[in-house]
Order: structure tokens, then sequence, then C-alpha cells
């Protein structure tokens, strides 16, 4: 049986500037996916044995890595499910474990910076 | 070798240093106790060839006088250090500006665009313009230095407001109200989507540590002992450890719960200040302090939703961190777009 993985990726040019040039580069959809694959593919592929969670954390200064740090997102991961099971929010804030990353998507980004740009 | 970093925020409490700065698709967070006593070179560990391990601090120059600085501070030096006593103008202090020069330390970072900072709701106004005008361009701290090309200053308890605006529970239109415990002060501020309605936000002077300087009284006045280092119980009750007097073991929940008169006189400070909460659609617990306070902020408002977030301690400075990025972002499109029109 072979797995499949649907994943919805937003790329947020604050978050993570180097792949989101590289990325615009490309115009068409599909071969902007094919692209982001190849990607993530090679860059796995570099290491032996090594998940992303793993290269997350060893990417950290050594004071990042102190008993008193804390990730702030949770690691990333991504778990192999059937294409039918769909994502379920966390229903209360006590539930999620984190608030989702610190700058998810460009209307929340555009909604804090509206709130917030009298004190910059 | 240290880097450039778009954006930095740092929470500078009595009680920790919260630090927040992106690495790679991540944003790290991490603290170090607020304490700056003079530094000392510890030579003993240098020439015992890795036998002694070296402790995780730095000396900090600020005005020409070394602090040490950082996660293994020794937490017995809180006494006798000018920065330890409650004072409103703390941010303008020389522990304050070894505290933020230990995060750039610590943070890995020698420059930074955006400078994010938090202060307390009481103090805002009378020091927010000053700490811009202390903490902007370049910093000296000794022979090290720090650029900063702008600094944003934020109400303290904000931060945690922001962090949580991204929630899908979290409505523009409707209020919450964030509770911010801290180790010398709890501000609170009631916000109509991001919005501060400033006239029911306020601080009150109490927050964990005196918590934990009623607890000391009272373990003290059982045991007859007086020296109790209220930074100890402070660790033995967040870890759940035992603590001891001498060689007698100490049951705290017995204290802690005495010392709940503390925690009351704050959140009746609150009900004052904020009135009828019935349109007041969820109450956040955050800060250090948010646990010890939970029981009577819970009993004062028994109709409220009350969350008390998880992680409290880092709520603020990811929100700062959110808050200077999303800012960050506006100003750079809007400088690309006028150097289009150009």
């Amino acid at each position: 049986m072979t797995g499949t993985i649907e994943i919805k990726v937003t790329v947020s040019e604050v978050v993570t500037p180097s792949l989101f040039a590289a990325l615009m580069e490309v115009s068409n959809p599909r071969q902007r996916a094919a692209l982001l694959k190849r990607l993530a593919d090679d860059a796995l592929r570099g290491r032996e044995n090594v998940g992303l969670a793993y290269s997350a954390q060893q990417g950290r200064t050594v004071a990042q890595q102190t008993a008193v740090s804390d990730s702030g997102t949770l690691p990333a991961h991504t778990q192999m499910k059937p294409a039918s099971v769909v994502d379920k929010r966390p229903q209360t804030l006590a539930d999620s474990k984190e608030a989702p990353s610190e700058t998810s998507d460009d209307a929340h980004l555009n909604y804090l910076a509206d709130s917030l740009s009298a004190f910059a | 070798m240290k880097t450039h970093a778009s954006v930095l925020a740092v929470d500078v409490g009595y009680g920790n240093t919260k630090v927040a700065v992106r690495n790679g698709s991540e944003v790290s967070t991490f603290m170090f106790p607020s304490l700056t006593p003079d530094y000392q070179a510890r030579t003993m560990t240098k020439q015992s060839n890795g036998v002694l391990r070296a402790i995780r601090t730095v000396g900090i120059e600020v005005n020409g006088k070394q602090y040490e600085v950082g996660p293994e501070v020794p937490l017995t030096s809180r006494n006798g250090d000018p920065g330890r006593t409650l004072v409103g103008s703390y941010c303008t202090t020389d522990s304050y500006e070894a505290l933020l020069g230990g995060a750039f330390h610590f943070a890995n970072v020698s420059s930074v665009d955006r400078l994010v900072l938090g202060l307390p709701v009481q103090t805002f106004q009378q020091h927010a313009e000053a700490l811009r005008s202390k903490f902007s361009g370049t910093l000296q701290f000794g022979d090290e230095e720090v650029r900063v090309g702008n600094l944003m200053v934020l109400p303290q308890p904000l931060g945690a407001l922001v962090h949580f605006s991204q929630h899908p529970d979290f409505n523009p239109s409707q209020r919450n109200m964030i509770i911010d415990v801290g180790y010398y002060t709890t501000d609170w501020v009631v916000a109509k989507g991001l919005t501060m309605e400033e006239r029911r936000s306020g601080g009150h002077q109490s927050g964990a540590s005196h918590f934990f300087q009623k607890m000391a009284e009272l373990i003290g006045a059982a045991t007859k002992e007086s020296a109790l280092a209220i930074e100890e119980i402070d660790e033995a009750v967040r870890e759940r450890a035992p603590y001891y007097v001498f060689n007698e073991e100490i049951n705290l929940d017995h204290y802690a719960a005495q010392a709940q008169s503390v925690p009351e006189a704050a959140v009746n400070a609150i009900g004052n200040s904020v009135g009828s909460t019935n349109d007041i659609r969820c109450i956040f617990l955050t800060g250090g302090g948010a646990a010890l306070y939970e029981p009577a902020i819970r009993a004062f408002f028994p109709r409220n939703r009350i969350e008390v977030v998880k992680n409290a301690c880092f709520s603020n400075v990811r929100g700062f961190f959110a808050a200077g990025e999303a800012t960050q972002m506006r100003e750079r499109d809007k400088k690309r777009k006028e150097a289009m029109t150009a």
C-alpha cells in the first residue's frame, strides 16, 4: 500500500524568506509544489536518519538549548493519515499546546500591523 | 560569530528576562533570572582543565561596572542588588540595561532591525519614550557593541493578547481581559480585539514574589527561622520539589493555601478597576505567577470563562515578537512600494 499525505502549506516571506524567494521564481502552481517537494526531499537525503524535528533542534544556539528554553512552535512533523481524515482545530485554548506559530498568515499579519502600528 | 536578526523581542521582567528570536522557520524562546550581581571571573574553572563545569553566565558592562547575567546566575544573589526592589523606573536602571545586554548575548545577536520591549501598564506612558531613545541606535556594553535599528515598546500584557489573537476563538470585535501575574506586579488589560481600554486596565504591586514572601514568613514563624530565601521556595513550588529548612521537610501546599490573602488583594483591585465583566468573553491568565493566582481569580470571576495560558511566562514575549515581525513587514512593504513609484 502506498501512503499519501495531503498538506496545505502557507509559505510566508517573513517566516521563511529564502524558501519564499525560491518559490516566487516559479509561477506555475504545480511546478511550484514540485519545487517545494524537491527542496524538502533533497534536504532530507543530505542527512542520514535525521528527521525535521531533530534538524530544527540542531539549528539552535547553545543558549536556546538550555533547560529553560522552549521551542515555541511544536516540532515540525507530519503525520501519515488517509486523505479523508479532516484536521481538527483545538476546541479550547487549553487544548492547544501552544498558539500557532507567531506570524502564520498574511491576513493575521495585516491585522497585527493595522492594530499595533501606533506602538512602532 | 554573532548574527543579525530582523526582530528580537525581550521581556525584561522583575523575576525573569524572556527572549524570543527567529531561528529558521521556528521562533525560539529562552529565559534567565533577572539578577545582576557583580561579575566575578571564575579562575578556578579555567584552571581545572574541564573538571569544573563553567556556568552559563556572562559579564555585561554597563557604565563601567561588570554585572553577571545568565541562566545560571546564583539565585541567592538577589539579595542586596539595586535592581531587585520594586521601582517604577526599573527600565532606567543599570540592571535593566545589563539584562538587555545579556539577552543579546545569549540570543547570539549583534544587530537587529527591530527590538521589541515591554513596559508595565502603570509606567508605560511615563517611560515608553525614554526607552525608545535610550535603546535605539548603537548600544555599548563595554567592548561589546550591538546595533538596534528601531525600538517598539508595548504594554506587557498586550503581548499575551497578540500571541493569542491567532487562535480560532479570538474575535476582533469582542472583549477579552488579560491578567499578567509577574514577579512583583500584576497587570491587567481589557481590550476589544487588540484595542486597549485604558480606563479598565491597570496594575497592582503584587506578584509571585509577594506570594512567596508571605509563604516565607509563615514557614519562618513555624520553624523559627527568619532568613529564608524566597527564590528557593519559588523553585521548589514551581518544580514540585521537596523543600527543607535544615533537615525538616516543609509541606509547601499547606503554606501556599495560607498565602492566598496575597492574590485576593490583587484580585479585589482588578475587580474595582474592571467593573462588571459580563461583556468580557474570556479572561486569560498569563505570567510566571498565573498558577498561584488562579484560585483567587476563579473565585472572584465565577461566571467568566478563564483560560490559563500554557507556558505562560513566554506568552508576552511571543506576542512582542509577532508584533515586531508584523509591523516590520508592513514597513518593508511600504518602502518597497515607495521605491517602485519613485
